[in-house]
């Protein structure tokens, strides 16, 4: 403990520095209190741990955990990444680091909503030492909310702050180190452990968390394209309205299959993100994107289309549009290109797996291919219909079923042929198969349902896939 | 006949599983509204032809979506005969599942166009299962849809027009598959391998067309088909017919070895053995006749390779006994009565004009409302005619006023008569075949011919008929004026055929455009025109000698 005049002298120090120096200086501290450490014998050396806890959607949290998981290891740490899924507050591990993103809407991400409604309700005390970072974006009104909740019920609940929540915009990847040099700073405080001013420095040796290479990389910077080519897919009897709109454009963007565009509006609104219809390996300095109109009825009783969707709809050839890429690194095709893969994409849910197509097209993988697709009418609806004719021809495309809800007296969907084709979805799934799922939340709930009875008395479970990181989803 | 090398159709009809073929599968195949490649043959046999949009072809591709892929489906209705129910329950089915446009074809029947592959099955099963109706052997090389003349003025006429249906179903193919694709029909012991003493498992080499007409009326255009049965009526009694062989229509433009018949007399036969004759005629066909190259494949083909008399002697042969001389008889109309006409039996019957065939309102005219009026009233049946019109028959004194109401109300506009007895087949956008427009054209030409007939001031009619390509479906080698598209915007002119179907034209020109042709005519009326009062255009063209 410091005297009062120690204290005072301290914190007028402290008032001078920011807060790297703070950090250097607890490192400084650290150092000089560890070198006076046995280096070994029967001291009661705190075993030092780490326990980080993420909720990830496009698995940048993930990615953040892995890389402090890995700074700390280095530092001498024994560490556990845990998903949000697997935790209650009751099993709180200290210290614990929880990285969560939010949804626009301040909701929490899938991934996190069972540990949030436990955290809300959770009745007892715990004593645990924590740090909170969220990852979201300022243009949104709830900007980080989710994590923000989470510090104070974890707060709430007896937990003590290490070090102070962070709440990162889009462009966190630039803030990454520091937080994470803070983070150990904060632990090594906890653990008073030897540290050397090279481990401190190691931080800065972290790459950076940056999830792309290239511009564009978040709404803060993004990048101009021109239209070459827009073109309604639906035809004359159709009641929807889908446009393949193709962008290219000369800057150093890059993006994988998988990934989303960020659709910046004239009038400044919050950006839209839709899925990229392509891989760069097939058309190099372009994107593409499936755009469905969205209509909805005003109050009068009219009807307007969507803001975004109404924009893009209207775009000619020539037009200039701002956008960025929004990466993901879990809607990935699997690393493994000999894997059987199966893309479940009604309506615009078909556009990544468009980019996939083409990407293992362009690698020359063998791998089988498995398209479920759906749309109202076969005549009309059936977005890019041609080209997967011939990557079926082609052998590219393994097999495809088709579920055209109005081209029959009962409706018929992806999910339902999901169901009639039971046993050959297990089978490809014991084969190893990756599945991913894109389109609706809805239909991502009932494909989850479909599933899991399909892995009923199977060995692996729709658990145990999504472990695996077998089962992935893009729904909206 | 050597065996060298049959086409392709030839196998895929022999390896059908008597015309099963994978017509279910391909009908069940959702990612494209095609069939499999061979299917697109056997179908036929079913009564329907794939097609796609043409006009929208280019559109289609620019969206990434295949061709605009649909089905015309023909029904089978010897005679042409309709009921007022049928029609309006088929009228409303095109309505929901087809372009909602029923066509009048040229030999008596109706096809509906536009039906997608995700309803065609719903649709041809709708036909049998509520109304009884098929399509089966609507198309293909198989005897197709029988037709009768439509003039009811002979006390002997319901006899003679009953053999349309008689012939129509002892000609028919024996095989189930139609029952069981459409109409859910249990497979049979024998399904797949189903005898049939008449078309075996490799049917006929090329299509075949029965005509039955009862003279003076050729309104069914007898010298066309492969069959005419010339109904002769002796002292009040209908005795049996004349039969003609070995009309066709199909040439192939620049091929030589094609060309247009028009159907030989060979002789009489009584009433009770017309089944028989029709049987081996066909029989003869099935075994003589070219499968090598199906343009030289029709009957006619058949019968010049033979010759006549050698084919008269196998026919002959084959019934185990002789046919009898040719009885007189004379044709002097070939075009519909007009207006009301009256049975021996009291009813009346009323011929509408329907513009080539086609059932939609036009100003002034708005016979697709008319019809559906008339089929509503439950007063009138319906018969279609070699013309592509449709006669309201079967109306009783009490409703003729109903229907004169109603005829007063919808059919305002007056066609001329060159509009009244022209004929167009479908063509573009439609039908595959198609080299240049028909349907869509006629209509506009021949306001330009009448414009030629007023310069010039000829009263008396011409026929003129337009087909989009050689295969001469609206049978232009018989009219007076054919065209004969070679090309878009572009036709072959045929002049000199008579007016009653008794004469093929002759090319004179071997390609215009729509400049050339009314040149040429407006050359020609002004030579015709101090004839026209003693002759037809066709007469004058053919006496002078002109091409």
């Amino acid at each position: 403990m410091l005297d009062k005049q120690q204290l005072a002298e301290l914190d007028k120090l402290l008032s001078t520095t920011n807060e790297k120096q703070k950090i250097w200086l607890a490192g400084y501290l650290a150092g000089l209190v560890g070198s006076s450490m046995p280096l070994q014998g029967a001291s009661t050396t705190v075993d030092k741990k780490l326990n980080i806890y993420f909720a990830t959607e496009t698995g940048n949290s993930k990615h953040i955990a892995g890389e402090l998981q890995k700074a700390a290891k280095g530092q001498g740490y024994k560490v556990n990444v845990v998903p949000f899924t697997k935790v209650a507050p009751k099993d709180i591990q200290s210290p614990a680091v929880f990285i969560t993103s939010t949804h626009g809407d301040g909701e929490p991400p899938e991934q996190a909503k069972k540990f949030y409604d436990l955290l809300l309700n959770e009745k007892n005390k715990y004593q645990f030492d924590f740090a909170v970072l969220g990852l979201g974006d300022r243009s949104y009104k709830q900007f980080c909310q989710t994590a923000k909740v989470v510090e104070q019920e974890l707060l709430r609940i007896g937990g003590q702050a290490l070090v102070q929540g962070e709440f990162l915009d889009v462009d966190y990847a630039d803030y990454i180190p520091a937080w994470i040099e803070k983070v150990l700073g904060g632990l090594e405080v906890l653990f008073k452990s030897e540290t050397s001013a090279s481990g401190i420095n190691n931080v800065s040796s972290i790459q950076s968390a940056a999830t792309v290479s290239g511009k564009g990389t978040s709404r803060l910077n993004p990048v101009k394209g021109k239209v070459q080519h827009i073109v309604n897919l639906n035809d004359i009897d159709s009641n929807k309205e889908t446009y393949h709109i193709e962008i290219s454009f000369t800057e150093d963007v890059v993006y994988l299959p998988g990934d989303s565009a960020g659709i910046i509006l004239p009038g400044g609104e919050t950006p839209r993100l839709y899925s990229i219809a392509s891989a760069l390996s097939a058309y190099p300095g372009q994107l593409h994107l499936t755009v469905a109109l969205a209509t909805h009825q005003n109050p009068d009783g009219s009807s307007g289309v969507g803001l975004c969707s109404g924009y893009l709809s209207k775009l000619k050839v020539g037009d200039e549009i701002s956008f960025f890429i929004q990466s993901n690194r879990v809607f990935k095709l699997p690393e493994d290109s000999s894997k059987p893969m199966i893309f479940v994409g009604p309506g615009t849910g078909i556009a990544p797996f468009r980019a996939f197509i083409q990407e293992r097209q362009q690698q020359g993988a063998d791998g089988k291919n498995w398209l479920f697709f759906g749309a109202p009418k076969a005549h009309c609806d059936f977005l890019y219909q041609s080209e997967w004719q011939s990557y079926l021809e082609d052998g590219l495309l393994t097999k495809i079923d088709l579920a055209f809800s109005r081209d029959q007296k009962e409706k018929i969907y992806v999910q339902d042929r999901l169901r009639q084709k039971a046993s050959e979805v297990k089978a490809w799934i014991d084969e190893g198969a990756v599945i991913y799922v894109c389109g609706s939340k809805s239909m991502g709930k009932d494909v989850d349902q479909v599933l899991t009875e399909i892995l009923k008395d199977s060995k692996s479970d729709l658990d145990f896939l999504i472990e695996e990181g077998r089962y992935l989803k893009d729904v909206y | 006949m050597s065996k060298n090398k049959l086409s392709k159709v030839e196998e895929i009809k022999v390896n059908s599983r008597q015309l099963r073929g994978t017509l279910k599968e391909s009908l069940e195949n959702q990612i494209t509204g095609a069939l499999f490649a061979q299917d697109e043959n056997l179908i036929k046999f079913h009564g329907m032809y794939q097609q796609d949009d043409r006009d929208r072809r280019q559109e289609r591709e620019d969206k990434k979506l295949e061709r605009a892929y649909s089905y015309m489906i023909r029904l089978r209705l010897p005679a042409g005969d309709l009921s007022a129910d049928q029609w309006l329950k088929i009228q409303d089915l095109s309505e929901k599942n087809g372009t909602g446009i029923i066509k009048i074809t040229t030999r008596e029947t109706i096809q509906l166009h536009g039906v997608v592959k995700s309803v065609l099955k719903p649709t041809v099963n709708y036909f049998g299962k509520t109304m009884g109706l098929d399509s089966i052997a609507a198309c293909g090389d198989v005897n197709r849809n029988v037709m009768c003349t439509v003039h009811p003025f002979t006390d002997q006429y319901p006899e003679v027009h009953a053999f349309a249906k008689k012939i129509s179903e002892h000609l028919l193919p024996k095989t189930r598959a139609f029952h069981e694709i459409w109409l859910d029909e249990e497979p049979l012991h024998d399904s797949g391998s189903e005898k049939d003493p008449l078309y075996e498992s490799r049917y006929l080499p090329r299509k075949f067309k029965i005509a039955i007409a009862i003279p003076p009326y050729n309104d069914v255009d007898l010298f066309a088909n492969d069959i005419g049965l010339i109904a002769i009526i002796e002292n009040q009694k209908f005795t049996g017919f004349n039969i003609s062989v070995g009309g066709g229509m199909g040439t192939t433009h620049d091929n030589p070895n094609t060309y247009a018949r028009m159907g030989s007399v060979i002789g009489f036969i009584p009433k009770d053995k017309t089944l028989d004759a029709a049987w081996q005629v066909l029989a003869i066909q099935r075994d003589f006749g070219n499968r090598e190259d199906r343009k030289l494949s029709r009957l006619k083909y058949t019968i010049d390779r033979m010759g006549l008399d050698v084919f008269k002697k196998e026919l002959e042969q084959r019934l185990g006994f002789s046919l009898q001389p040719v009885k007189p008889y004379k044709f002097t109309a070939r075009e519909e009565q007009a207006g009301w006409m009256q049975s021996p039996d009291g009813f009346w019957h009323y011929t509408v004009f329907v513009e080539n065939g086609r059932v939609r309102d036009l100003e002034q005219y708005s016979v697709k409302a008319f019809l559906k009026a008339v089929a509503e009233t439950g007063s009138a049946q319906f018969r279609f005619t070699g013309h592509q019109n449709v006669m309201l028959t079967q109306i009783s004194a009490a409703a003729k006023k109903q229907i004169e109401d109603l005829i007063q109300l919808h059919l305002k506009k007056p066609f001329s008569d060159l509009h009244t007895h022209a004929m167009a087949c479908v063509a573009l956008n439609t039908c595959s075949l198609a080299l240049a427009e028909a349907q869509r054209y006629l209509p506009s030409l021949l306001e330009k011919i009448d414009g030629l007939r007023a310069k010039h001031n000829i009263t008396r009619t011409i026929t003129v008929r337009m087909t989009g390509c050689p295969n001469g479906c609206a049978r232009p080698y018989l009219a007076e004026i054919g065209l004969v598209g070679k090309a878009y915007g572009r036709y072959a002119l045929r002049l000199g055929g008579d007016h009653l179907g008794e004469r093929l034209n002759q090319v004179s020109h071997a390609e215009l455009d729509e400049e050339g042709i009314l040149s040429t005519l407006d050359g020609l009326f002004l030579k015709y025109k101090p004839c026209a009062d003693k002759e037809t255009f066709g007469d004058f063209i053919h006496r002078q000698k002109l091409f």
